[in-house]
């Protein structure tokens, strides 16, 4: 399909990169927010600002995970086949887990303390996706109230807890595959250590 | 649903377009798992940048978390998306306005230590980095009209803005080119190109050869 390409003179498109590095440099979010709208439509300046990003992401050293691919197609996965079959499967991640994780990582805010160790031992499920009203529904549900600012810090918790078990799901779900696929070598096979020796002798 | 949040960019489709709905999603989403590798790294900078976290694992929670809404909201408003737009920018469009609604949300203020003071007036307006660029760019065509010459307006600025300047004005090095003589990558090369026209503008403007040049 062909890309609406609005053209933009050599030094108009310089200018608006340069516009993008200084408005990210001094935090001007509608700046920014121009220069990505104008760049829907323009191809140079669209690979300029991706360029920039990665560049400006090795500067201030915030490391991509290797695990990052392995997020993006399980979010689209899940919501895809959740809104397309209304079920939510592998939903494994409890409400008791995420409040041990906040816990553990000392960002309740104070005065939601006593709510969250409430939620510590609760065994109630999370949805998929989880958005902060839905967040904030499981309070309503569970007869809790907490602050905006617990159930913000609560969903980031649970979105990151989540992502690892996608993670942990996938790799289980390869090994499983392997093994499906030659499952008497993996039944019969020696250690390692032991066979390279009786080979050897 | 989060029709504002999709604003940005959001350009809706021909009605004369053969393409299903469930075909656009379905495409949306195929596109979106090329262009993570490209959207991460710009959430991440857009996170730390408006301040929303300042250390890593929040940064990067953060931006996990800023992902999942941007993924959520485009594939909601599929429809919305025009498939001849690039998504790497309307994507990030649609980051952009969640950062936003974070930062409204935490009634945050923009930090003041981050934004430059208005200069003062001195009878005469500081040039912006645009007519700092067409300055430079002109000085460099050495078409010989000029009133300084690019050696002179570059004696302003220290060695290493000197240097990115030259190669860029009096030269004519940009993107790939420039990058390659420096030995670093593109968006490095645009962002110190950047940097050190911001820094002459600054010089100018405090420099006899600025004074002179009052409008």
């Amino acid at each position: 399909m062909k890309i609406l390409n609005s053209e933009l003179s050599s030094e108009t498109l310089e200018k608006t990169i340069y516009r993008y590095v200084e408005a990210l440099d001094r935090a001007e979010l509608e700046t920014i927010a121009g220069v990505l709208d104008l760049a829907t439509n323009n191809p140079e300046l669209s690979r300029a600002i991706a360029e920039i990003n990665l560049a400006m992401q090795d500067e201030m050293e915030l490391t991509p995970l290797a695990t990052d691919a392995g997020i993006v197609r399980t979010l689209i996965h899940k919501h895809l086949q959740s809104a397309e079959s209304g079920e939510e499967k592998d939903v494994v991640l409890t409400v008791g887990e995420v409040a041990a994780k906040l816990k553990a990582e000392r960002r309740v805010p104070f005065t939601d303390e006593k709510v969250n160790n409430l939620l510590v031992n609760s065994q109630e499920a999370l949805p998929a996706f989880l958005s902060l009203e839905a967040t904030k529904l499981i309070g309503t549900e569970l007869g809790v109230k907490a602050s905006d600012r617990f159930w913000r810090a609560f969903r980031d918790a649970a979105i990151t807890l989540s992502m690892g078990r996608g993670r942990e799901t996938q790799l289980l779900a390869a090994r499983r595959q392997r093994e499906r696929k030659s499952p008497s070598v993996a039944r019969r096979k020696p250690p390692r250590s032991k066979r390279h020796v009786d080979g050897e002798e | 649903m989060d029709d504002d949040l999709t604003k940005h960019g959001s350009h809706r489709r021909d009605s004369s377009a053969s393409i299903s709905a469930g075909q656009n999603r379905a495409l949306l989403a195929s596109i979106i798992e090329q262009e993570w590798q490209n959207l991460l790294p710009g959430i991440r900078v857009y996170v730390k940048k408006f301040d929303l976290a300042d250390h890593f694992s929040t940064i990067d929670a953060t931006a996990r978390a800023v992902l999942q809404d941007t993924v959520v909201t485009a594939l909601a408003n599929s429809d919305n998306y025009d498939l001849r737009r690039l998504p790497l920018p309307w994507l990030l469009g649609i980051a952009i306005n969640h950062i936003r609604r974070r930062r409204r949300d935490r009634g945050r203020i923009v930090a003041i230590a981050d934004v430059e003071p208005p200069q003062k007036d001195r009878g005469s307006r500081s040039l912006t980095s645009d007519e700092v660029f067409d300055l430079l760019q002109y000085a460099g065509n050495k078409s010989g009209s000029n009133r300084y010459t690019a050696e002179e307006i570059l004696s302003l600025v220290e060695e290493d803005d000197r240097k990115v300047l030259a190669l860029a004005f009096i030269e004519g090095l940009r993107g790939k080119a420039l990058a390659a003589r420096l030995g670093i990558s593109e968006g490095a090369a645009w962002a110190r190109t950047s940097r050190s026209l911001s820094r002459l503008r600054k010089a100018y403007f405090k420099s006899d050869i600025g004074k002179g040049k009052k409008a």
